[in-house]
Formats: C-alpha cells, structure tokens, sequence
C-alpha cells in the first residue's frame, strides 16, 4: 500500500460513494411510504416499515451479488467492488431493521419470549404453505450480522484472508433463505403476481450472471502454454498491451499478471495478499500496481508494497522479441527484483 | 481469487442454479387456490346490510345483519351478525379491545365476550354467534351493549349501548 492509502479510511470517493448510498436508501423508503399512504391508508406504520425495509434489503442484497460477476466481465464495474462492502454494512442495518420490526410486531404481544416465540408459534416444518418462513429470514439475519461486524480490515488481518473469505462466502447460503423466506413468507398470501415475477427475475438474474463469469473466468484457466527449452513460453503480442493495464494469464495453474508501465513489461502474481484479489484486474496508480479491491499496492519490478508497508507478491521474467510476449512462469522469490 | 475460491464460487451458483428454481417452483405450488378467498370476501360484502349504528367522536360501530334475514322470519336467527368496527381517525393506541357484554350484573370485564383487538385505523368486522335482535314496530331492534377497554391502561375507556 502507499503511504497515503488508509486501509479503512474515509477518502472523498467513499464519502461520494457513501452518500449515494444513504440517499437512495432514504428516497427508497419515503418512496414506498407515500405510496403506501395515498394507495393503502389502512396500513399502520409498523406494517409499512417492515415491507419497505424488506423490498429495500432485498434490492440492496442482488445490486451486491451483482457486483463481482460483473466487474469480472467489465472493468467499468470495478468501482463498485471496490467499496462493496460498505454497501453490504447498509444492507445488513435495513435487513435488521425488517427483522427487529417484525419480532416487535408478531412476537413481542404475548407473554412468551420474543426468541422463543419466534421459533415455537409456527412448527408445521413438514407443510410448505405454512411452513415458518420467520427462522429462514432469521438465520438469514445472522450471517449477515456476522459478516457485517467482520467486515472490518482488522478482522481480515486476525482472521486470515483465507477464513475471511470462506466466511464471506455464506453469503450465498443466506440468498437462498432469503428467496425461500419470501417464497414461503409474503408470496403465500400476497395474490398479486409482481412480487413472484421480481423475485424470479432476481434470482435468475444473479445464477445466469455468476454462471457465465465462472465459465468464462474457467476458459481462462484452461489455456494451454507450450513452454521453450529455456522455460520461457510466448503468452501474448506485444502490440495488444495497453498502457496502465495488464493482462492476465494462468500458467501450469497459476494466474500471472503482465503489467504494461512506462513502455516497459511487468510480471506479478495475480493474487494480492490482502484478501486474494486479482491484481490484474487493477491498474498503475503513482507508480504502483493498485488492486481493484480495496487498493493494496505493489511495485511492478519487484512485487512489494511501497514502504512503510511490507507485503509481497511474486515476479516473473518477461522478454520481448520481435513484437513477442515470452513470459516465465517459474517465479521469482516475492520482494526480488528482476 | 485464487482458482479453488473460483471453482467454489461457480459450484455454488451451478447448485443454486437448480435449488433455487425448485423451490420458487414448489413454493408456488403450495400458494392456498386464490378463488377461495375472492369468493369469501365478495360473498361477504354483498349479503349484509345495516340495521343499527352507533356514531362516537373517533369511531363508528355497525351491526350488519345477512340480506336473507327478514323481519318475518320465524322466532330464533339461524344467522350470524357482524359488527363493523370504523376508526374514523388514526387511533393513538392499538391496546384496546372490544367485549360485548353479556353480563350485565358483573363489572368484571372477564365475564363479558371478547370480540377481538381493535387496530389503530381502518374498518375490523367481528362476527355475532349471540345477540339480542328482535321486531318491533315491524322494524329490527338491536339491543347488545359493547366496551371498550384498553389492556395496557387495564381499565374500560368507553361503552356503545344499543338499547333504546
């Protein structure tokens, strides 16, 4: 990282990017409740708080399952990935502004244990009409609440980028109770045929969208490379290189990185050390190859982070012959220059 | 990411890919048949009338009576009644209930019918296995007394008296 990076600092992009959220968040919600008002006076407040909160959380929850796919498949999205998890932090607060409200609402009157009520009041688990939506959602609720609290970077370094990741990972598991939490919940009662026709449209959206990224990122890993005698093998022309950018290629596994900087060809190890995002996916900032996460950089001659920081990534030997692209892919020890 | 986290990532989509259909499709399957509850309400709308109402500041109480009641029928009603709750503004409080009294020698409101919550706005029908309905002057007489009472206050708040 540069010594002006901050890993979880406010820098005026997120603030910007912060902002758009809230006031999307906000014109969502007054939205929803004016509309409520002049077409449906007859609902209580709580009654409209719980579904805005709901239909928000849900919208919010499939722009950020969007998000990486499609940074994948276009650099133009990368922006959005880079702050993502701000987005992911507001999603969990109005999804547990839905949960509290419906505990409150549904649980809270009796004299029974909202906790325990919550998973006593319904047990018809062998019957799919009545079957308890309520503990889907609430299992829901919980992972994202873990995620959220663990989104900070300090939990990444404690956790390790490997567990961090995997942990993340759940987030697909919640998805699923949630479309289940729907499907069972407010579909098995609500006649009119948008809320059903949505929730597929998003759900087909979010499988053919991660689908067609897997297969393509699958068709690049299974690139075939002959190598030389001397271990170099031809991966490129050196006239499809854009200034600032790289492109990637995977070499017996192994995703490398070629950087174009200063007229000049870097290789570097794909995966960055902070939480395994694709460096080649970035490009040069100040000098430094910046990753499109969550900006961790590196020098491209020689794979570490500019001081005072002290992480590294491999470097590869690259040559150019005669408009050619030759690239080793045995790597060199991480922090050695070429 | 690294290639494993990306094999991951497309195994769960792939298996997703057939879960989630399935259980929108199942679900969907399972919605109760929508001509019941159609069939129930406009029934319900179009078969009863009006026959006596109680006017307060905030609200409105109706006794509906099944149109197929008529003043000739013979002694006993083989029907229910409902009554028709109308908040006519937004009630401060969702904490009261609605009892019809049906013993008039104890003022404990346990002794008395609990019909049901009365939500803070909007119009909530009740229905009347009991009631004190009767023909004078070849016009209905509804005769039931209602209470009010608020749980939280635990304390009778109001009283609609249909006798004349």
């Amino acid at each position: 990282m540069s010594v002006g990076y901050a890993a979880v600092g406010w820098n005026r992009q997120k603030k910007i990017y912060d902002w758009l959220i809230f006031g999307f968040c906000v014109l969502y919600l007054l939205t929803f409740v004016v509309f409520t008002a002049s077409f449906n006076p007859d609902y209580t407040f709580e009654t409209v708080l719980i579904r805005c909160t709901s239909t928000l959380a849900v919208l919010l929850l499939h722009i950020i399952l969007s998000i990486g796919p499609l940074a994948r498949l276009n650099k133009k999205f990368l922006p959005l990935l880079y702050n993502r998890r701000h987005l992911g932090v507001t999603m969990f607060c109005i999804a547990a502004v839905h949960g509290v409200f419906s505990i409150l609402q549904f649980h809270t009157l009796g004299n029974v244990n909202p906790f325990v009520s919550l998973f006593t009041s319904n047990t018809n688990f062998n019957s799919v009409a009545s079957f308890p939506f309520q503990s889907l959602g609430f299992f829901a609720l919980i992972i994202l609440f873990l995620m959220a609290i663990t989104s900070h970077d300090f939990w990444l370094h404690n956790l390790s980028p490997r567990v961090w990741k995997t942990l993340h990972m759940f987030v697909y598991l919640a998805y699923f109770l949630i479309v289940m939490h729907v499907m069972l919940g407010v579909i098995q009662y609500e006649t009119h045929p948008v809320f059903v026709i949505l929730i597929s449209l998003g759900a087909a959206w979010l499988i053919a969208l991660h689908l067609i990224a897997g297969t393509k990122e699958v068709k690049k890993d299974k690139e075939k490379f002959i190598a030389a005698s001397d271990g170099f093998v031809h991966v490129s022309e050196a006239s499809e290189f854009e200034e600032g950018r790289a492109k990637i290629f995977c070499i017996d596994k192994e995703r490398i990185a070629v950087y174009k900087h200063e007229n000049k060809l870097y290789a570097i190890h794909n995966v960055c050390k902070h939480q395994g995002g694709p460096l080649g996916e970035g490009k040069i900032l100040d000098g430094c190859i910046t990753c499109p996460w969550h900006g961790y950089q590196y020098l491209p001659h020689n794979g570490q982070s500019p001081p005072p920081f002290t992480e590294k990534v491999s470097v590869y030997d690259v040559r150019v012959r005669d408009g050619k692209v030759f690239l080793n892919p045995k790597p060199n020890p991480e922090g050695c220059p070429l | 990411m690294i290639k494993s986290q990306r094999k991951r990532h497309l195994q769960i989509w792939a298996l997703w890919g057939v879960l989630i259909p399935v259980g929108i499709i199942v679900a969907l399957m399972a919605v109760p048949k929508k001509v019941t509850q159609e069939l129930l309400q406009k029934v319900a709308a179009s078969t009863y009338h009006t026959i006596a109402s109680v006017e307060k500041e905030n609200y409105k109480i109706n006794i509906l009576v099944p149109n197929s009641i008529t003043i000739k029928h013979p002694t006993g009603w083989e029907y229910d009644l409902k009554v028709e709750f109308v908040n006519k503004k937004e009630s401060a409080t969702d904490s009261l209930l609605l009892y019809k009294v049906i013993n008039v020698t104890d003022n404990n409101i346990d002794k008395q019918e609990l019909l049901g919550r009365i939500e803070s706005k909007g119009t909530q029908e009740f229905r009347l296995k009991f009631f004190d309905l009767r023909v004078t002057n070849n016009k209905f007489d509804y005769r039931d007394k209602f209470l009010l009472y608020d749980i939280m206050k635990k304390q009778v708040v109001d009283s609609i008296n249909f006798k004349r």
